[in-house]
């Protein structure tokens, strides 16, 4: 047992603990003595950085159950150098395997065949005689030809798995595509009813989608959108009057708080002559409150203006 | 921070007149973590403005009674993020880019394309560089998932005569000598 192993043995953190830990998911009582272990003890701060590699890792290789999955997305994600360590971390797995071929599976224990060269190599072959000499070698043949045949039927296994991988990776990139695909239909296609309330797509509750058009910026009655407690995203286009900005700014601001999400340098979608902007509005920001995103366009030069206001409602519901 | 406060500070954290700044280098590592598991955006400039906080401090004090030199530099930290996060309220702004539907940009698309393959090309580069036996470990370590995986890394502990923890911590050191080369090639192109 290495030093590591020895201190996580008597210390008082395990490594569910941990992982609760690195998703946020401790009180701050218990998370206070785990902040202060993590500057101040060696053992505790390598631990963390094992189970952190570990954490990413299953993430990358789609191995967490569905809440831990939510919690690492919703919680872990939030910080610039984590989402560089999952990045790494999905590199290396790829790495790996291009790599695969280029590594062969271990062989038979070379102690086996230096033990016989040594011992070989020492005795005297008048002592021992070419008829034993030759028994040995051909019980070591016979033993490696076995062996051979055992590692190839295990790579064979290990081939047919990874084909196996290689056709659910291409079945599950297929489901995510048209999983896209259908949340871009959500986006284009919003219900309208006759006031020009747009409302959530009721298919999903998962993801709320809202299009906001510049006719409605003058409409009597705002688009409302109604937020369930397990709405995961929404996701807003914004369709802009025709102009020649490069790029754009969005500010989201909620009555009586002002700026409450801003998103900058977003490049806008051209289709059919019409310009618009796609954008994901974190749910932790929206709560029941009126809301007006504000464009604003900056050229080439960098001046900025404001283009428009683009007000909406959110609802929020039990559902 | 002066050269003399540097100096200074590496003794303080190495405990001795002689000091090859390791001590220094993984607090330093440890701070940063600290600050990005607290969420904050900028964590190198936290961990680096507690260490300027604690070299300032031994700098006028000329040395600093504390438990440990880690402990003292926790409860700095601790005051660091307490300001932090006072300020960031204050602003009470959420700048995000990376909520933008990126997928829907082909030139974002394209950009992330082309960052990926740098990263393979620095990975590539980087892992020339480890040792043949830390190599060799490393690429046999990530091959296959799920039941497939822990076979593999059962029969690599096995054929090392260790555990199958401490393959991992084994695994996760050259990993992080990785992760720390790779980024310097990123910096670098």
């Amino acid at each position: 047992m290495c030093s590591l192993e020895r201190e996580m043995s008597k210390a008082p953190y395990n490594s569910e603990k941990i992982n609760d830990y690195l998703l946020g998911s401790l009180s701050a009582e218990e998370t206070e003595p785990l902040d202060e272990l993590s500057i101040t003890d060696a053992a505790f701060a390598e631990a963390l950085i094992v189970a952190e590699s570990e954490l990413i890792d299953a993430y990358v290789l789609n191995e967490l159950d569905a809440q831990t999955r939510r919690k690492f997305e919703n919680r872990y994600l939030a910080t610039p150098i984590k989402r560089e360590k999952v990045k790494f971390a999905e590199t290396l797995q790829q790495f790996g395997s291009r790599q695969q071929a280029r590594v062969t599976p271990y062989a038979a224990a070379p102690g086996w065949l230096s033990w016989l060269k040594s011992q070989f190599g020492r005795q005297s072959i008048l002592q021992w005689g070419f008829a034993a000499a030759a028994l040995v070698l051909s019980a070591a043949v016979v033993w490696l030809a076995f062996q051979n045949i055992r590692l190839r039927s295990e790579m064979l296994a290990i081939r047919a798995h990874n084909n196996e991988l290689a056709q659910s990776q291409q079945q599950l990139q297929k489901q995510l595509e048209e999983a896209q695909r259908s949340a871009q239909a959500r986006v284009e296609t919003p219900v309208k009813t006759d006031q020009g309330e747009i409302k959530d797509h009721p298919a999903s509750s998962a993801v709320l989608s809202l299009v906001l058009t510049p006719l409605l910026r003058g409409a009597q009655q705002k688009p409302t959108l109604n937020l369930a407690g397990d709405t995961t995203a929404v996701t807003v286009k914004v369709v802009l009057e025709p102009n020649d900005f490069s790029s754009y700014r969005v500010e989201l601001l909620a009555e009586g708080q002002g700026p409450v999400w801003r998103a900058v340098n977003l490049k806008p979608q051209a289709r059919n002559g019409a310009q618009s902007l796609a954008l994901a509005l974190p749910v932790r920001v929206l709560k029941a409150n009126n809301y007006v995103l504000r464009i604003s366009g900056t050229d080439k030069n960098g001046a900025s203006e404001v283009v428009g206001d683009y007000p909406f409602t959110i609802n929020k519901t039990n559902r | 921070m002066t050269a003399s406060a540097f100096r200074r500070l590496l003794n303080w954290l190495d405990e001795s007149e002689t000091t090859s700044g390791k001590s220094y280098l993984d607090l330093r590592r440890r701070l940063v973590a600290y600050f990005d598991r607290k969420d904050c955006p900028a964590a190198e400039d936290l961990a680096d403005e507690t260490l300027n906080r604690v070299a300032r401090r031994l700098e006028e004090e000329g040395s600093i009674e504390a438990e440990t030199a880690a402990k003292y530099c926790y409860i700095v930290a601790r005051f660091v993020f307490m300001e932090n996060l006072r300020d960031r309220k204050k602003h009470a702004l959420i700048e995000d880019r990376e909520f933008q539907v990126a997928e829907s940009n082909p030139l974002e698309k394209e950009n992330e394309r082309a960052t990926r393959e740098k990263r393979f090309d620095c990975l590539d580069r980087c892992s020339q560089k480890l040792s043949a036996d830390n190599r060799d470990l490393i690429l046999r370590y990530y091959i296959g998932s799920q039941q497939v995986k822990i076979e593999n890394r059962r029969s690599i502990a096995n054929k090392l005569g260790i555990s199958v923890n401490a393959l991992t911590i084994r695994a996760c050191r050259i990993r992080e000598k990785l992760a720390a080369c790779i980024q310097q090639c990123l910096d670098v192109e």
